[in-house]
């Protein structure tokens, strides 16, 4: 069974270069044959991957401890969820997974356009996707092979990192790598877009589907991340700015910019150039994250990741930035040709190219900060590190920037905005936020930045609604409809618009959540004894026991205390130390979760006589934080669905578009 | 096992090199000159529904809604007048080179955004 892993694997990449050497003839000569040839073969890397992936996972079912990878990272008591988990655990797995879904989202290009007669793109489209998963393929069939054999295997496995033990962990990885892998496509179409000369919007269309879903994925790991770091980590926070952290975070930053951009280019056919650079620039942060993670060149929380081939994915950075840039320098004429200029200091448009102004230089800040080790050594000879107050110092007033352009930009029209008609759109937001400040003093955020953030977050949602109100109004005018039809019809027909307008919501609930527990976190340490209470705000704990328990693979010690919040009952919290068998113990904190904060305990250590430290975190609606991934999702997963064909609209012919050019509105 | 093995793979590989058994083809039609007009045209008519629906919804001054639009308006027809220049040029009626797919797709695009009937 092993040796069908192994095969498979190295099946896997001679058909890749099968692949690459069909795509490369069929193009050059103009031979479907070969074309077809390649379709095929991506199909069948996909069939032979899965079968590795498959033969891997059932490695760890059945505790086949001679492969060296499943000895690393299992071992017979752990749960058999954990032992899944096991294929991202390390390295090697990690690899094969991501080379897996790179065969997935390969097919599925594939499926989509392969017999489609205007999808001549297609065959330079898989030229850079298969190029790339070529580079993956070499590393898990020659560099770092999942399946190699141990001479003596143990009768057990090493077991699973305890931080990894977690649900946060099951699904951080994957999600991640979803969002990584997911990019891919979109790169390869804008490198194909360049190749071909066609550098028209067609790709972006084309990719639409495929950014939001790896940006979505991207946010959702990221977000499973922090929540991974709040329950197993127990410092009390979500985001340390730890370097591998901000690797994840760069391209999403640039992605996030990219989708607001492309936006311009269909509308107004502007920023070219810019589109292209975003889409190189976030693929090539994915494997630069991916980079700082496997080298270990920067001391991080994820150091259970290191390893020499890091360096190889430096190397293939390089080639991709070098490809990159060399492809669009070739085409820069004619990607300038028919460049029209913003017009309006103030208007849709320039309000997007602010927000990509923001979010590329958030992405340099986070950057320079995560590199800054590297240039210090480099310069001075000793690694210095930044905290978290140089990227929260730089970063904070630029999210602020951001937060406010997401207030403003749906209020400013395309092209121009008079400033009548921006008094008339700014005067219901502005006002509810005027509102807001007296009731903010009043629950006592009073310090300058957070004032700006929670009432700018009230702005973007006041602008949000009266979006969907307006909107619905218009529906109701117009067309006699009732109001929930008309909103019904509203969001249905512009799920891209209002789906959109969803995610702005979410964001706002996001940094609610993040500005919240980053100002108002309450932290204090506490010795106690047992049956001995303490007051912490409005809360009363009381500690009643130490408890030994035992799990699966580990031994803990737990200590019982009772909530009683504004003197009421609201629980019993079990802050634990665990001692597992094979390896490192950990702490897990116990957290009494509501929507207004959470109450976080930590267990510190304990004495003969049954004392306690015990650090005692209330974190201020840091509940939001998740709430805002929901609904994130959920208005992406809105704006991306496929919409509904109408039959009717179909017959309708060009001239009435002419008819509708020179006979209605103002014309 | 090992044998069922390679016989799937000799198998997989006999289904990637079929197609070189069959007679050369080339089955992609190329986007046409049309095309990246078409592609303007589409982008006037967007721009041009949006100050519709914005004006609509009260987010435009009446002012700013006929400057706009008029500017808009005048670029589209523009596009319009290129295409139809560059179809006589090629000796093709307007429309002859892109698919008709293409055209009902902006012309879907268009309703879908209006959301109503545009024919008079």
């Amino acid at each position: 069974m092993i040796d069908f892993g192994k095969y498979s694997l190295l099946f896997s990449f001679i058909l890749s270069i099968l692949v690459q050497t069909g795509l490369s003839v069929g193009i050059k000569k103009r031979d479907g044959r070969f074309v077809d040839m390649a379709y095929r073969g991506v199909k069948v890397i996909f069939v032979f991957l899965t079968l590795a992936v498959g033969i891997l996972i059932y490695a760890f079912i059945t505790n086949d401890f001679r492969i060296e990878y499943v000895a690393s990272y299992s071992e017979k008591s752990l749960p058999v969820f954990y032992k899944v988990t096991g294929l991202w655990a390390g390295q090697k797995g990690s690899l094969l997974f991501w080379t897996w879904l790179l065969s997935i989202f390969a097919f599925i290009t594939v499926r989509r356009d392969e017999n489609k007669p205007n999808s001549v793109f297609l065959p330079y489209v898989l030229v850079f996707l298969n190029l790339t998963m070529m580079f993956f393929l070499v590393l898990v069939s020659f560099v770092t092979p999942p399946f190699e054999m141990l001479a003596r295997f143990p009768a057990d496995g090493n077991g699973l990192n305890p931080l990894l033990q977690n649900p946060g962990m099951v699904f951080h990885p994957p999600t991640l790598y979803l969002g990584y892998v997911g990019f891919t496509v979109p790169f390869a179409f804008a490198m194909a877009a360049l190749v071909m000369g066609d550098l028209g919007d067609w790709w972006i269309k084309k990719t639409r589907a495929w950014t939001l879903f790896s940006w979505v994925f991207l946010t959702l790991g990221i977000i499973f991340g922090g929540w991974w770091a709040y329950k197993e980590l127990g410092w009390g926070g979500v985001w340390g700015w730890d370097p591998v952290e901000n690797s994840s975070f760069m391209p999403w930053l640039t992605a996030t910019a990219f989708l607001h951009s492309v936006i311009i280019q269909e509308r107004r056919g502007m920023l070219k150039i810019w589109n292209l650079s975003l889409i190189l620039l976030t693929f090539a942060l994915s494997i630069f994250g991916t980079f700082i993670t496997r080298s270990g060149i920067i001391s991080s929380v994820h150091a259970f990741g290191q390893s020499p081939v890091g360096y190889v994915f430096l190397g293939f950075l390089f080639i991709i930035l070098a490809a990159g840039i060399y492809l669009i320098r070739t085409r820069y004429e004619k990607l300038r040709e028919k460049n029209p200029r913003i017009e309006a200091f103030l208007c849709r448009e320039s309000s997007f190219l602010y927000n990509n102004i923001i979010l590329v230089g958030i992405c340099f800040a986070t950057f320079w900060g995560t590199i800054f080790p590297l240039i210090s050594e480099a310069v001075k000879g000793v690694k210095i590190s930044v905290g978290p107050p140089f990227f929260n110092t730089i970063n904070s007033p630029l999210f602020l920037l951001l937060l406010i352009l997401m207030a403003v930009c749906p209020l400013l029209g395309w092209r121009r905005t008079s400033t009548k008609g921006m008094l008339k759109n700014f005067l219901i937001p502005f006002s509810v936020m005027a509102v807001s400040l007296p009731l903010l003093y009043i629950a006592g955020i009073r310090e300058f930045m957070p004032v700006f953030f929670f009432s700018f977050s009230v702005f973007v949602i006041a602008t949000v609604a009266r979006e969907f109100y307006l909107g619905t109004k218009a529906g109701v005018k117009n067309s006699g409809m009732g109001w929930m039809s008309s909103f019904m019809s509203l969001v249905l027909r512009n799920r891209r618009r209002y789906g959109g307008f969803v995610v702005h919501v979410g964001m706002v609930f996001i940094i609610l959540g993040l500005a919240g527990y980053g100002y108002y976190q309450y932290k204090e340490d506490f010795n106690l004894k047992k049956g001995q209470e303490i007051t912490v705000k409005h809360y009363r704990l009381k500690y009643i026991d130490l408890a030994n328990f035992e799990k699966w693979n580990y031994e803990a010690v737990g200590s019982l205390i009772e909530i009683y919040r504004s003197g009421k009952f609201a629980g019993i919290l079990r802050p634990e130390k665990r001692f597992y068998k094979k390896q490192e113990p950990s702490t897990e904190v116990a957290i009494l979760p509501s929507l207004a904060e959470d109450l976080y305990l930590i267990l510190g250590s304990w004495n003969p006589d049954g004392s306690i430290t015990l650090t005692v975190v209330i974190n201020p609606v840091i509940s939001w934080l998740w709430i805002g991934t929901g609904v994130v999702l959920f208005g992406t997963v809105w704006a991306v669905l496929p919409r509904r064909r109408r039959d009717d609209e179909v017959d309708v012919l060009e001239k009435d578009i002419i008819i509708y050019l020179r006979g209605t509105g103002a014309g | 096992m090992l044998v069922i093995f390679f016989v799937l793979m000799l198998a997989f590989l006999a289904y990637i090199l079929l197609p070189l058994a069959q007679d050369s083809y080339w089955p992609f039609v190329k986007r046409g000159a049309l095309a990246g007009i078409q592609g303007d045209k589409k982008e006037g008519l967007w721009a041009i529904s949006d100050v519709d629906f914005e004006y609509e919804m009260g987010k435009l001054t009446r002012e700013d809604y006929i400057s706009t639009r008029e500017s808009l308006k005048k670029e589209a027809l523009h596009v319009l007048e290129r295409e139809r220049d560059l179809s006589e040029r090629i000796a093709l009626k307007p429309g002859k080179e892109i698919s008709e797919g293409l055209k009902k797709d902006i012309t879907r695009e268009v309703l879908r955004i209006c959301g109503k009937k545009l024919s008079s």
